[in-house]
């Protein structure tokens, strides 16, 4: 299956209704839409087989006051 | 951008801005459910992250959950996933006619993403793509918002920072620190936050 064929497997046919979608592409050049469709659909799989570990990024720096 | 989340923003007291703040903000105006961020071992060079919005029934016959799943690759810096997942977050807010939710919508917002940006086709696939170029310099104005912007300037002019120390302490990466504060960024942002989004948010 092309990249595409497989992320549309993943996004239309898993039983979830797909409400939005967006990319940020990456920075190399030349990227096809094969690999990119294919590489969001890779990340998203192995997102939801560990489990959608909610770990946003923190700074864990102390706060400046703007006043 | 919807106004309740600009005027959250307005009141911004301390930097940097959290990840976690946004998303607790974005929840507060009541537009989404559940937000999860994953870092994924994804290739930075073909996609550097992803907003995949969904709807679902998590128990047979329970109610339905909208769930915003944002994926970030885990080979970028710090303050490149910061600005990648606020880029993303903007899109949970994104109007009707900005959502991507069809076949042929994603394969085109693919194929416009990746291609050059014509100046002769005006499709709504052209402007899905627009929308989605237009939600970087959103995602920066969330982390680097109006109040700290006017800091930013008049600790440069006082000479008690410089652009680095800045992005320091904003947390965004420092290419974009210039630009923000570029005496057009105002106008830009009063222009762009105009566009579609959800009338309720």
């Amino acid at each position: 299956m092309s990249g595409r064929e497989v992320l549309r497997s993943f996004l239309f046919d898993e039983g979830k209704e797909l409400k939005n979608i967006k990319f940020f592409p990456g920075t190399g050049r030349g990227i096809t839409q094969d690999q990119m469709a294919f590489e969001a659909a890779k990340a998203l799989k192995k997102a939801f087989s560990n489990g959608l570990i909610d770990s946003p990024p923190e700074t864990g720096v102390d706060k400046i006051n703007l006043a | 951008m919807p106004k309740r989340l600009l005027e959250k923003l307005k009141a911004v007291e301390s930097l940097p801005i959290e990840i976690t703040e946004l998303r607790d903000h974005i929840i507060e105006i009541g537009v989404q459910d559940r937000i999860i961020i994953c870092i994924e071992d994804m290739d930075p060079r073909i996609l550097r992250g992803m907003l995949y919005q969904y709807s679902h029934r998590p128990i047979l016959y329970g109610e339905i959950e909208q769930v915003s799943l944002i994926v970030v690759s885990e080979h970028m810096s710090p303050e490149w996933k910061r600005l990648v997942c606020a880029k993303e977050m903007v899109h949970i807010l994104d109007g009707p006619s900005e959502q991507t939710n069809t076949p042929e919508d994603v394969m085109g917002l693919i194929e416009k993403l990746l291609g050059p940006l014509s100046t002769e086709d005006v499709s709504h696939t052209d402007y899905m793509a627009l929308v989605d170029r237009i939600a970087l310099y959103k995602g920066l104005a969330l982390l680097f918002p109006d109040r700290a912007r006017d800091w930013a300037l008049t600790e440069l002019s006082a000479g008690r920072k410089e652009i680095g120390d800045i992005a320091s302490v904003v947390k965004i990466p420092e290419e974009f620190v210039s630009d923000v504060l570029d005496e057009a960024w105002p106008d830009m942002m009063k222009a762009f936050f105009e566009i579609n989004s959800r009338a309720d948010a």
